[in-house]
């Protein structure tokens, strides 16, 4: 325990990334537990949960509940971004490159065993990259059929009418597609996986091990060592400084 | 005469009156009939060879909405001597026994056993499409029991009715789902699947009483086909239908609506975003559930050496 306290660990995450996937959290539990039942009427899961909501209407008064803490998060991640744009801080290293693909294809020769090492990653890995542009698209397109929706009416002023039944579709298999997704792709990577077992601690601390940054992110930390910024903080200094390498150019 | 055998004499006088007083009576009452029909076992061979069961629960009819009623006020051809009296029509007047002539069998005896008292509900079916198919005397329309029941009829609020919005779809779907039955009318079977695959259907099935079911929107005695002008879901009155829940609901809003199974002719934007998605789903999931085992194993296969 008291060799863990010494280790160096490194700020990924700041306050306002913490909160937006604490509030992420909350809300996509709380849509998928007052959504999938619709998708699945007949289950005694899905009855159990209807009763503990107090009935399918208000679970559907939660869902949108939900849905509007969903929104509200996405809103101030834009503003996040923006905010670190104008800054001139670095955002732009989870967008997608060649780089991710080639990735993607040693770790796959690598977990076949065709070569011995694995592919050396930056700040994120592909796999980070994935699921952080498939949150993007999910919650747009979730909040777009949503709100169609949520006000038929409305929405059909402008909008023909198939799209609501358009909309029941697509809401349904994203839902799906964001759920499974959740379950196999980020339980994996962030519980289950042996490197973080049983929890990565990130989303509660903010902060990774150094052990952990030159296994998953030898690019990062190496470009850190040569900009000789003093990067690393020890967890019992008070002082925490923001990640130089991946905030600033 | 002993005190003892004025009372036996008295008891027996009293006895005899008793008798005297059932025996006038002009028709069985419920307790004649349950002697019988409440045994489980009480059954009848047909001429074909089947048995037909007999037994009438007394209790769940008891608690029906006719529970009070003694058997013959409905089975109107049992009234005096049973089993052996042809069928009377005494009581229905002149005006309904024209209407219903062309009815035969089960179907007479049905409706002149409800339209004794249900005159308003049979008016309203004459006009639907089941009463004017049933008047001509088609067997495969529905009439009064189909939907409702027989003995255990309850009123349609009670939430184990038939014909409770939360059953009604399972009701309909009795017919509505024959293949063969509704083939013979050019009817399509996929109404009832498309409304459950709706989010009205899904709603109602996890219990919600706000959203509506089959007749809702097309009518209760009074279902019409919807190319009748007079049809609540007939295009000309739609806005109106749909407008009862969905205020302010627009010609555009009331065209999203459909018993519409996509395919690539019907809807074909609808199959196909649900096609690919569907694919895309299995292969995106399958491609990552295949990833995440790989690197679990390489994992651990990694440590240990």
């Amino acid at each position: 325990m008291q060799e863990k306290h010494n280790e160096i660990e490194y700020q990924r995450w700041d306050i306002h990334q913490r909160i937006q996937h604490f509030f992420l959290l909350i809300s996509f539990t709380l849509l998928m537990m007052t959504g999938l039942p619709l998708k699945f009427p007949d289950s005694t899961i899905s009855k159990v949960l209807m009763y503990l909501f107090g009935g399918v209407e208000s679970a559907g008064k939660l869902h949108r509940i939900a849905a509007s803490v969903l929104i509200l998060v996405s809103i101030y991640h834009v503003i996040y971004l923006v905010y670190k744009i104008i800054k001139r801080k670095n955002v732009w290293a989870m967008l997608p490159r060649w780089k991710d693909v080639q990735d993607l294809l040693g770790m796959l020769k690598y977990l076949f065993g065709i070569r011995p090492d694995r592919p050396r990653f930056d700040r994120y890995t592909f796999t980070e990259k994935f699921e952080y542009w498939a949150v993007i698209w999910g919650s747009a397109v979730m909040i777009i059929t949503g709100f169609i929706m949520w006000f038929p009416v409305f929405t059909t002023r402008i909008l023909p009418g198939i799209f609501m039944p358009l909309s029941k579709v697509i809401h349904s298999y994203e839902a799906l597609l964001a759920e499974l997704a959740i379950v196999i792709w980020h339980f994996y990577h962030a519980h289950l996986s042996p490197d973080v077992f049983p929890m990565s601690r990130i989303w509660l601390t903010g902060r990774i091990t150094e052990k952990e940054l030159i296994h998953k992110h030898p690019l990062e930390f190496e470009r850190m060592k040569r900009s000789n910024n003093s990067p690393g903080i020890n967890t019992n200094e008070a002082n925490r400084n923001e990640f130089p390498s991946s905030e600033s150019q | 005469m002993t005190s003892s055998n004025r009372v036996r004499f008295f008891f027996f006088n009293v006895c005899m009156l008793f008798l005297l007083f059932f025996s006038a009576k002009t028709y069985a009452s419920i307790g004649d009939c349950l002697v019988c029909h409440n045994n489980k076992e009480f059954e009848m061979t047909l001429d074909n060879g089947s048995t037909v069961s007999l037994y009438i629960n007394s209790g769940k009819f008891r608690s029906s909405i006719h529970g009070k009623f003694d058997c013959v006020i409905c089975h109107t051809d049992y009234k005096v001597n049973i089993h052996e009296q042809k069928m009377q029509e005494s009581k229905t007047d002149n005006k309904e026994i024209d209407i219903i002539a062309k009815t035969k069998g089960r179907q007479k005896i049905v409706l002149l056993s409800c339209i004794n008292c249900h005159k308003k509900e049979f008016n309203d079916y004459r006009q639907s499409i089941h009463g004017k198919v049933a008047l001509e005397g088609n067997h495969d329309a529905p009439e009064c029991i189909d939907c409702h029941g027989d003995h255990y009829i309850r009123p349609s609020d009670d939430l184990e009715s038939t014909v409770n919005p939360s059953e009604a779809p399972t009701t309909c779907a009795k017919c509505h789902n024959e293949a063969l039955l509704m083939a013979r009318y050019d009817i399509n079977t996929y109404t009832y699947i498309t409304y459950e695959e709706s989010f009205h259907g899904k709603k109602l099935k996890l219990g919600s009483g706000r959203v509506p079911a089959c007749t809702s929107c097309h009518g209760v005695h009074d279902i019409r086909a919807p190319e009748d002008p007079a049809s609540e879901v007939n295009e000309a009155n739609r806005l109106k239908t749909c407008g009862k829940c969905h205020t302010g609901a627009s010609v555009k809003f009331v065209l999203g609506f459909s018993h519409n199974m996509p395919s690539p002719k019907v809807d074909p934007l609808i199959f196909y975003v649900g096609l690919i998605y569907k694919w895309f789903i299995i292969i995106m999931i399958s491609a990552m559930a295949i990833y995440v085992i790989l690197d679990f194993f390489k994992t651990i296969f990694v440590r240990r050496s």
